[in-house]
Order: structure tokens, then C-alpha cells, then sequence
């Protein structure tokens, strides 16, 4: 469903993402994990059109995407969540979702009902009036998935979703996930606890310094040496 | 509030604006009156670009002085009634606010409010040094006598200025209106709170953008091509000046930016204000009026940053708050 | 003359006027770098500067130059008091009171000038320098090489300020991220208050060395105000040397426009340079 062919990307003389190559199939959870700037949200900046990568392609069900204008990212089929949110403050939280909805409908009343249905999946359905500013930031987590989902996509990408959350917000932030999924939404996530990630996730590829070190199902990258190695030595456990 | 009180406001309200220069004789009383109207009009027509998608534009003389103009040029030149002139005036405003738009947009905060101060300034030197139109000494406009809405000229009774007034502000109100409620408000109001995720809900945020700034062009635009008619004398100090721009400015953010009726809560408050604490004290030019003018100014935005009507939202809410714990 | 002299003449006359504009756009940076916010009445200190000098002289005879010191000290209390009373309130509301607050003040002062001072052109009558010097032919009157050169000072010793004293990182530290700053014990409230004052003093320093080569209006900072913003944003907002050079581009600007094209062109060159700039540099020359 989404292929990436050695996607490249620096900033200056730093290389944030090196020739990273992958393959996402439908009906998917694929995660992305990896210590703290490794290059992950990078990698969805240059899949979701918010960067241009200075080399490499990206295919998105069989057509080029790569350097496509964000907004246009978005119409084809694909919807991200950003690592440090963005919720439309002075809208309320039924409105945020309306926005994402208005992707693929001009009518408010079908927004409306899309927007609801997406409230409903990530739990936010008795917050709706509320202005999304008021949220705390597990709500404006998941405000940012309904706004995805609302959009339609067929491919949501989470960037780390569940990271500062609270135990038991975590729990249920991994349940939406597989929720979203069992929808038939391909999902791609991000974060860099392995504890969280591997459990839900169909494959796992592992980047550090920006580099590919591993892609595989979870049960074999926990036993891979240099993920071990990546993880343990030099970061301490991430 | 229920439906039904909502309409008898409207109603009210709607009765008040058609009676109330008949019961204002004066004309002195009649001039702030069309005045209010006029701003008015330019304040909603700023918050549609700066109010509600975050463009805060110090420059919107340029599309008021281009609707004056325009009208104006094409009654003495050619005999053209305003009416068409104003479409017109309109639509070349909505042209140049695209041109303008286009290299601007990627300017962020400050740097689009100093780029379109910046667009004001010029535009003024080039009308000011444009022979054709008039230069420096202005246009005079041709009297035409007989109170015909067609010629868009009144002697006997000014108070048809200010329904004429009246009129283009409902209609704008209700575009506005309509535009809230429909995809592009949503559209607008999204571009404003976050860039990144409008665009990564499919937003094409330099065309919404775009958009706001021709409707916005537009609407200033008309109301400058019927201030022209009102004055019937132009040059470019009066019409591109950096004043009105500001003050257009000032009228959106004073009454509430980004609500339907701020503008007009705010351009009350300053034309009132102004006008006559000009016509009381403005006398020898020593600027009392204008001193009272700016602190009006500093204190609202010191002491109450979201306008006016962020004020009464807040009264409200804390109204509801307190009484929350009784019910 | 030949034409290049000429040229050369036109290009200095310029920087002379640009070092001025110069120090204004210096105060707006750091307002803007410090604080993140606008300040549209910088323009009214310079004005404010210009009286003080005048008033100075008239009542004890002294040249502005040489009170430019109390003046520097006089604008840097009254821009701590702008702080203290006005700004600090709108230092974490949305840009537009921000800008709001700050055009209502530079309407309230300039007309406090005209209600207090009158709207006409005053000048200094015996200032300290004065004549011409010619250097390789090319004419540089005194009354504008020696404000020059006083901007240059103040100019580097703010950057000097900021670079290396404790409190100049205290401003940067601020500037980069508050709640750092404020956890590693920076009390930001003062740091902003300070900066704010420096600005003004800024201006006024620049109003005072003015004030010896050119009329006294209480108008006078709006002119400055406006090239004074378009240098700090062609610089870069937030860049000290930026503004700097961006001053003086637009002083020579605004001199090689009025003497070549026309004085009525000017406004258009100097603004067109800035539009040029900031559309293939949205952040000015040199900012980040
Ligand atoms: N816009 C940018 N300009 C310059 N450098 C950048 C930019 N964005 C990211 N970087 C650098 O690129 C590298 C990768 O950053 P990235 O944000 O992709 O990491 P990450 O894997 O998402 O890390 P984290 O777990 O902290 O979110 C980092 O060294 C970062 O400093
Ligand atoms: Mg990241």
C-alpha cells in the first residue's frame, strides 16, 4: 500500500533520514520506533508532503507521491496525527474533527455526521462542545486521530500517540489503535518505547541515526543485536 | 438563547438601524452615522481576512482607494453609472488583492502586517504621481442633481446614503453569515489556529487564504466606491491613507476580531468617539481627540485584549459558572 | 563633480541617514527578539529624543550631543515605565493587542508632542559641530558624520551588551526560551523590562544626535518608524547586526531613489527592496 524506495534527508551536513526503505501492506500496523532523534518524524514529514526529500521516492497504492503539496497527501488517502499536537484551539472538538471531514464532502450536514462517527471511535463523542484549547493533552491526542479519521484516509500515521500519557490513557489509546484497524484503516505509528509499540504492531522497522537497522515482524526484532545494541548501548533504554 | 428571541433581536435591531437617522436631524448626527455604517462594512470585510484566517493586514486602504477610484474614473471619464463602477472597483480589487496575495502569503505574522503597510505606502505614492487619475489634486466628482439611486448622489436627504449603507452592510453580514456555517469557514478558521493541521487535513492553505483576501478586497472595495459618492471629491491622501487602514483595522479587533458582530460594536464605539471628541476638542489642532482616540485604544487592548465582545463572553461565562453549583 | 563622485557622495549620504535609522531598527530587534512582540511607537521615542535634546538646550544651553547622555537616561526610564505600566499586560496576549496597544500609544504620543509642543518644525540653533569636511572629494557635513559615528557606538556596544555581559545572556537565554530562563533562575519580568528600556534609550539616543541636523516635529518618528521596521525585517526580526545592516541599506536607499529617480519615488524603492527581499527570504537576509 506504501512504499518507500531509499528515502533521503538532510539538514545541513546532518542526515536525518538515509536511504530509508519500506513497505507498508494493507490492513496493516506497522511501527516505527527508534531512539530520540533518529529520524522518525522526519520519515512522515517526507511521506506526508511536509518535507521534500532531497532523494528517494515515495508510492503511495501504486502512484508517486513524493514531494506532493501536503493538502493534496491528504486527498489521495493518507492522514497523520503530529508529535506535538496540533488541535485547532479556538474550535470546538466536534468542529476540529468537521475540519478533517470537509476533506471529502462539501456538505456540513455529512461533516457533521463523519465527525461524529470519529468522536465516537476515539472516545470523545461527551467532550464535542467543548473547545479543543480546554483539553488536557491526552484528549488533544486523540482529537488529532478523530480529525485524521475523519478525513477518511485509508492510511492513518501517529506520531507517537501514546507517549506522555498515563498508564491507564495508554491502555485505552492502544485499544482505539486496534479499533481504527479492525475498521480496515491501514495504521503506521510511531514511538520510541519498544514495551508499547511491539505488542500491537505487524511489523516494526527500526531506524537510528537516520539509518534502516532493521525491519521484521516484532517477535524477531526484539532478538536483533543491533537493535539490542541501539537500545541499550549509548541511549540506555529510551 | 431560543430560536424565536434570536429572530425578535434581529428584527428589533434591524427596526432601530431603518429609524434611527429619522430621528436624528442633525447632520452632524447624520455624517457619524454613515460613518459607523461605513466602518461598518470595512470592519467585517478586514475580519474576514484578518478576524477569521489570522492575515492581520495594515493595508487595506489599497482595495478602498482602488474602489474609489475605480468608480469614480469610470463616472467623470466615460459617464459610467457607480453602480457599475463599484462592481468593477470590486472586482480589480479582488484582482490586485490575488497579485498581492500571492508572493505574500508565505509571510508570516509581522512580516505580512509590515509587507501590506509596505503595499499601502506605495500604492498611495503611485496614485499620487499618476497624472491620469488626477495626481496629487484629486478627482472632483460630477453633480448630479434630481436624489436618483442610480447616480448614487443625495442632496435632500443624506439619510439615503446611509441605507444605501445600511444595505451592502446585511448583505455583507449575511455572506459572512453564510460563509461561517459553510465549509470555507471552517476552511478559514482552520488556517488560522494551525497551519500544519490544515494542511494535514487537505487544506490548501495559500488558496484559502486567497479566497479570504478577494472576498475581503471586494466588500472594501464598494464601500470605498460609496464613500467616493458620498464625498464627491477624492485625492490619495484621503483614500490610500495609512489612517483608514488602521482604523479599519482597529474597528474589527476593538468590537471582537473573528465575530460577526464585532465590527459593528467596534466601529460605533470609535466613530462616536472620534468624530465627536474631534468636533468638541479637535479645534487648533492641538490633537486632544485624538490622544483620547489612542488611549481608548491602549486601554482596551491592555485591559481587554479579546474586544469587546470577548469581554461580555467572559462576563457570561463566569455568570454560568457561578451559578453552576446551586443548580 | 564627476558622476561617480557623485555616486559615492549620494551611497554616504545614505549610510549617514541609515546608521540613524539604524539605531531605531536596533531597538525594534530587540523588542521583537527579546519578547517576541512589535513595538509600532519606537519611532515616537526617537521623536521624544528629539524634544528632550531641544528642550535640554533651550532651558540650560546645552548641546544635544552633550546631553545626549541624559536623554539615553531619560528614555530608558520612561521606556521602563511603558513596560511596567502597559506592555507587561499584553506581553502573553495574542500579537494583535500586542500591535493594538502599541499603535494606540504611538497615536497618544504623538499628539501628546503636538498638543504640548505644537506642530511646528523646530531646530537647535547653535549646535557644537558643524561645517563640512571633505573626504576625497567627497562632502560629509559634520552634523551627520558625528551622529554617524555615535550610532556606530551604540550600536556595538549594545551588541557588546548582549554578547558578552551576564545580563545580555540573561536577554538572550530569555529570548531563546523563557521557561528555561525562568527555571534557571533568570526573573524574566525584569529582563523584559530592561530590554524594553535599552530600546527606548535606542531611540532617543537616536533622536538626540538627530536632532542636530534636522527638524523637530512631533510627526518626525513616524517617517523613521516605518523604514525602521522595513530594516529590522529586511535583517531578519530578531537580529541585532541584521538590523543594523538593513538600516543602512535602506538609508542608502531612500538616498541614491530621492537623488536618481525622484524624492517621491523613495518610499517605493525602499519598500520594493524590502517586499524583493522578504519573498524569496521570508525571514529577512539573515534571519532563521
Ligand atoms: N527542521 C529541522 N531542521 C534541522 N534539523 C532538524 C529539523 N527537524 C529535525 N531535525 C534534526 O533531525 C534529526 C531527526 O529528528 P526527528 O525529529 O526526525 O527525530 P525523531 O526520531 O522523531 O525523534 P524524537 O523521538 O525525539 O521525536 C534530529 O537530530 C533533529 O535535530
Ligand atoms: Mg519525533
Amino acid at each position: 500500500m506504501l512504499e518507500l524506495i531509499g528515502v533521503t534527508k538532510k539538514f545541513g551536513g546532518l542526515l536525518a533520514n538515509d536511504n530509508v526503505s519500506m513497505k507498508v501492506e494493507k490492513g496493516q500496523i506497522y511501527g516505527i520506533i527508534g531512539p530520540n532523534g533518529a529520524g522518525k518524524t522526519t520519515l512522515f514529514n517526507c511521506i506526508t508532503g511536509f518535507l521534500r526529500p532531497e532523494a528517494g521516492r515515495v508510492i503511495f497504492e501504486g502512484r508517486d507521491i513524493t514531494s506532493m503539496p501536503a493538502n493534496l497527501i491528504c486527498r489521495a488517502g493518507i492522514a497523520r496525527t503530529f508529535q506535538i499536537v496540533q488541535v485547532l484551539d479556538s474550535l470546538t472538538v466536534q468542529e476540529n474533527a468537521m475540519v478533517g471531514a470537509f476533506c471529502h464532502t462539501n456538505s456540513r450536514m455529512v461533516a457533521e455526521k463523519k465527525a461524529s462517527e470519529a468522536l465516537d471511535i476515539v472516545r470523545l463523542t461527551d467532550k464535542s462542545t467543548s473547545r479543543a484549547g480546554s483539553l488536557n493533552i491526552a484528549q488533544k491526542k486523540r482529537l488529532q486521530i478523530a480529525r485524521a479519521l475523519a478525513t477518511g484516509a485509508k492510511l492513518v500515521m501517529l506520531d507517537e500517540a501514546m507517549a506522555g500519557l498515563t498508564e491507564a490513557e495508554r491502555v485505552q489509546a492502544v485499544q482505539i489503535v486496534k479499533d481504527i484497524n479492525s475498521l480496515g484503516i491501514t495504521i503506521v505509528l510511531i514511538e520510541h518505547v519498544m514495551e508499547v509499540l511491539m505488542p500491537v504492531s505487524d511489523r516494526v522497522l527500526v531506524l537510528n541515526f537516520g539509518k534502516k537497522i532493521a525491519e521484521d515482524v516484532p517477535s524477531s526484532i526484539v532478538n536483533n543485536e543491533e537493535v539490542i545494541n541501539a537500545y541499550l548501548g549509548g541511549h540506555g533504554n529510551a | 438563547m431560543k430560536k424565536y428571541t434570536v429572530y425578535i433581536l434581529i428584527a428589533a435591531a434591524l427596526l432601530a438601524a431603518i429609524v434611527l437617522p429619522r430621528l436624528l436631524p442633525k447632520p452632524f448626527e447624520k455624517h457619524v452615522l454613515i460613518l459607523i455604517m461605513l466602518y461598518s462594512i470595512l470592519g467585517s470585510a478586514w475580519n474576514i481576512l484578518g478576524g477569521y484566517t489570522g492575515q492581520v493586514s495594515l493595508g487595506h486602504a489599497v482595495f478602498f482607494g482602488i474602489g474609489a477610484y475605480t468608480s469614480s474614473i469610470m463616472l467623470i471619464k466615460w459617464g459610467i453609472v457607480p453602480w457599475v463602477g463599484m462592481l468593477v472597483g470590486g472586482v480589480i480589487a479582488t484582482i490586485v488583492s490575488i497579485i498581492i496575495g500571492l508572493p505574500t502569503f508565505k509571510l508570516r505574522g509581522f512580516y505580512f502586517a509590515i509587507a501590506t503597510i509596505a503595499l499601502g505606502e506605495m500604492t498611495r505614492t503611485l496614485f499620487l504621481n499618476w497624472e491620469w487619475i488626477g495626481g496629487a489634486v484629486g478627482l472632483e466628482l460630477p453633480i448630479k442633481r434630481g436624489d436618483k439611486l442610480i447616480n448614487l448622489q443625495f442632496y435632500l436627504s443624506k439619510n439615503n446614503y446611509y441605507y444605501v449603507l445600511l444595505g451592502i452592510f446585511l448583505l455583507t453580514i449575511l455572506a459572512i453569515y453564510v460563509i461561517q456555517k459553510s465549509k470555507l469557514g471552517y476552511y478559514f478558521r482552520a488556517v488560522k489556529d494551525s497551519h500544519e493541521a490544515a494542511l494535514a487535513s487537505g487544506i490548501d492553505t495559500a488558496r484559502t487564504k486567497l479566497v479570504a483576501m478577494g472576498i475581503s478586497a471586494f466588500i472594501t472595495a464598494i464601500a470605498g466606491s460609496v464613500y467616493a459618492q458620498y464625498l464627491l471629491y477624492i485625492d490619495p491622501y484621503v483614500v490610500f491613507s495609512s489612517a483608514i487602514s488602521t482604523r479599519i483595522c482597529l474597528v474589527a479587533i476593538l468590537g471582537g476580531e473573528g465575530r460577526l458582530f464585532g465590527p459593528i460594536i467596534g466601529s460605533s464605539i470609535l466613530v462616536i468617539l472620534s468624530e465627536y471628541s474631534r468636533a468638541w476638542l479637535g479645534g487648533g489642532g492641538k490633537g486632544v481627540d485624538l490622544i483620547i482616540y489612542g488611549t481608548l485604544i491602549v486601554l482596551v487592548a491592555a485591559f481587554q485584549p479579546r474586544g469587546i465582545l470577548g469581554m461580555v463572553e467572559m462576563v457570561k461565562a463566569k455568570r454560568q459558572k457561578a451559578v453552576v453549583p446551586n443548580a | 563633480m564627476n558622476p561617480f563622485q557623485v555616486l559615492i557622495q549620494t551611497i554616504v549620504n545614505g549610510l549617514l541617514l541609515g546608521s540613524i535609522i539604524a539605531l531605531v531598527a536596533i531597538g525594534i530587534a530587540i523588542i521583537r527578539g527579546v519578547m517576541d512582540m512589535v513595538n509600532f511607537a519606537q519611532g515616537e521615542f526617537l521623536m521624544l529624543g528629539m524634544y528632550a535634546s531641544y528642550w535640554i538646550n533651550v532651558k540650560w544651553n546645552l548641546d544635544p550631543l552633550v546631553s545626549a547622555p541624559i536623554t539615553i537616561a531619560l528614555m530608558f526610564i520612561l521606556g521602563v515605565i511603558v513596560y511596567k505600566v502597559l506592555i507587561a499586560r499584553v506581553i502573553e496576549a495574542p500579537m494583535l493587542a500586542q500591535m493594538l496597544l502599541t499603535f494606540g500609544l504611538s497615536i497618544v504620543l504623538v499628539n501628546v508632542g503636538l498638543f504640548l509642543w505644537g506642530s511646528q518644525f523646530k531646530t537647535i540653533p547653535n549646535v557644537l559641530v558643524k561645517g563640512t569636511i571633505s573626504i576625497g572629494g567627497v562632502m560629509v557635513s559634520l552634523n551627520a558624520l558625528v551622529p554617524a559615528l555615535v550610532s556606530l557606538l551604540m550600536a556595538g556596544a549594545v551588541y557588546w551588551f548582549l554578547m558578552k555581559t551576564r545580563m545580555g545572556r540573561a536577554f538572550q537565554a530569555t529570548s531563546m526560551n523563557k521557561k528555561a530562563a525562568a527555571l534557571v533562575g533568570i526573573d524574566t519580568q525584569t529582563v523584559y523590562a530592561l530590554a524594553f528600556g535599552l530600546a527606548a534609550a535606542c531611540a532617543g539616543l537616536a533622536g538626540s544626535v538627530l536632532s542636530i541636523s534636522y527638524y523637530i516635529f512631533p510627526g518626525v518618528g513616524s517617517v523613521f518608524n516605518l523604514y525602521a521596521f522595513v530594516a529590522v525585517c529586511l535583517g531578519g526580526f530578531g537580529s541585532i547586526p541584521g538590523a543594523f545592516i538593513g538600516g543602512l541599506m535602506i538609508g542608502v536607499s531612500d538616498s541614491l531613489a530621492g537623488f536618481y529617480i525622484s524624492a517621491a519615488f523613495k518610499y517605493v524603492v525602499a519598500f520594493g527592496i524590502y517586499l524583493v527581499t522578504v519573498i524569496f527570504k521570508p525571514k529577512g537576509l539573515f534571519g532563521w
